[in-house]
């Protein structure tokens, strides 16, 4: 038996796949269409089935290859990621040596997952992952060799995770996800966050937060208001809100700030009808600390340094 | 064989949840499980799913994985069959209610079917795929993809073909959806540049900048129709 991790997983093709596909492709122009929509369609459940086994959340419907009338209009095979972004999963026919990537999907994509089908659909192999960065697209395809394990994926999604840098905030550099708090709370009122205090620099910045829980999505909004009270020193106000579907934040949802030898500093629970959280604390230069977020036994981190 | 179950397996429990290298070695795990002799194969139509879904539950459960006898492999087959087994019988009740010590003994005579050449229902193959989705569009009285269609080919409000970089009109949005989107296999960027006479990066950042998002806006619209 040879086994290395650069060998491909393969996802059977279960009835729900097919009724997808079948109902997508019947929507399209032409029969050709069709049978990318089709296939496009079996790759990112695939993919989708796949991702179920980590702790990676997943949105179909979020998806511009679940919208009937993007997947009608673009080449699309994207799967959203709520926390990180979206990868696209190509579907490459058997005996496939290059790959080329649609023109419409080179942006806004963490990397590929190269799905390959057999003649009889009933299962696809996962290939590999490529990083968007790893490609030239120039050249506008790869070859089939270029792929990288499965696992690199995680890599990216790990180097995503890495931690935010608080000072870079101080001087007006936000990583994407953390957007500004009138729009990430869509024109609802964020507590306490004005700044009464006109000679120090304050900055607010939330970002959303989802979990997978028995099959329907949690959402939050993570709000960090950060104050630089000396030049040494940050004041951090910490909040956590439900997100505009819903009045109150889950309940059982827990938060711990956690220091850098991973002992909990500060920590809180949503308790029925909360609507809110929120946590008070500061932190020297240099220091680093991890925001840990659970909710039915999935743990979600965010790390930060300042 | 043994060893090589043994350290794959530990190598996952050994991480925390959520850490890089337990979701590495989990995938590698996910691999050698698929290349283990004696996992249940069946000719059953809810395999596929039942079987997908065993390897999620292996992956939430591994860790509670406890070695029974003397073969850890065999042990590792069985744990995974029994799972499997009862999970066919029923795709809807929830993994509380699995208890891995009350059901699906262990039964060497159960493995062994060939599993691509015996599940049913081949409903869709490749070769085949062209013809049965002719068939099923057909059937359609009207396709939200086909009205799309026909709007980029009419452009009646000339909103596609009025959109171009200065000074170079043909290569206008409705063009370049014709040759990027509607003609299959799609044209490459560098060969519709090369036609038209103009420069690469231009022609990719006009389509990016321009042509994606009005003809994303296009497209939502006309699906409120349908």
């Amino acid at each position: 038996m040879t086994l290395t991790q650069s060998s491909p997983l393969t996802i059977l093709l279960d009835r729900h796949a097919h009724n997808y596909a079948q109902q997508f492709a019947s929507q399209q122009a032409t029969p050709q269409k069709g049978k990318q929509v089709y296939l496009n369609t079996l790759a990112v459940y695939a993919v989708n089935t796949y991702l179920k086994c980590f702790p990676i959340a997943t949105n179909l419907a979020q998806s511009d290859c679940w919208h009937p009338g993007i997947r009608a209009i673009f080449n699309v095979a994207d799967l959203v990621l709520p926390n990180f972004g979206k990868i696209e999963c190509l579907a490459v026919l058997p005996e496939a040596e290059t790959i080329t990537i649609p023109a419409e999907v080179r942006e806004d994509r963490l990397g590929y997952i190269v799905v390959q089908f057999e003649e009889k659909l009933q299962q696809v192999d996962l290939l590999g992952f490529i990083s968007s960065k790893d490609i030239n697209f120039a050249t506008e395809t790869f070859n089939i060799n270029q792929l990288q394990p499965l696992e690199r994926l995680f890599d990216t999604l790990d180097t995503l995770q890495q931690q935010v840098n608080l000072r870079q905030w101080l001087t007006g550099f936000f990583p994407p996800d953390w957007q500004p708090v009138n729009i990430i709370m869509a024109g609802r009122i964020a507590r306490s966050l004005s700044n009464t205090d006109t000679a120090v620099t304050t900055i607010s910045r939330g970002k959303a937060i989802a979990w997978q829980v028995n099959n329907t999505e949690e959402n939050i909004v993570l709000v960090l208001k950060i104050t630089e009270s000396s030049s040494n020193t940050i004041d951090l106000c910490l909040q956590l809100y439900p997100d505009r579907e819903s009045n109150n934040l889950p309940i059982g949802l827990s938060v711990k700030i956690l220091d850098e030898a991973g002992e909990t500093c500060l920590s809180a629970t949503a308790k029925d009808s909360d609507d809110w959280i929120q946590l008070e604390f500061a932190c020297q230069q240099g220091e680093v600390f991890k925001v840990e977020m659970n909710l039915a036994g999935v743990t979600i981190v965010e790390k930060f340094a300042v | 064989m043994e060893e090589q179950i043994k350290e794959a397996i530990s190598s996952v429990c050994g991480y925390d949840s959520q850490s890089l290298q337990r979701q590495k070695n989990l995938n590698r795990l996910l691999i050698l499980i698929q290349q283990l002799p004696g996992i249940y194969k069946s000719s059953h139509q809810d395999y596929p799913e039942a079987y997908n879904r065993t390897l999620i539950w292996v992956s939430k459960n591994i860790d509670c994985f406890e070695p029974q006898g003397e073969s850890i492999q065999q042990s590792f087959v069985t744990w995974i069959n029994g799972y499997l087994k009862w999970r066919i019988r029923d795709l809807y009740v929830s993994d509380n209610s699995y208890d891995p010590q009350l059901v699906y003994p262990y039964s060497k005579d159960e493995s062994g079917i060939d599993l691509i050449e015996n599940i049913a229902d081949p409903r869709f193959s490749l070769s085949l795929l062209d013809t049965q989705i002719a068939e099923i569009q057909a059937n359609q009285q009207a396709r939200l993809g086909k009205a799309i269609a026909d709007y980029i080919q009419q452009d009646f409000n000339k909103k596609l073909t009025k959109t171009h970089p200065r000074k170079a009109p043909r290569c206008n949005c409705q063009c370049l959806a014709i040759r990027l989107l509607l003609q299959q296999p799609p044209q490459k960027i560098s060969e519709i540049a090369r036609e038209l006479n103009i420069n690469n990066q231009t022609l990719y950042s006009h389509w990016k900048q321009k042509c994606l998002p009005l003809l994303q806006e296009i497209s939502k619209e006309l699906t409120t129709n349908y």
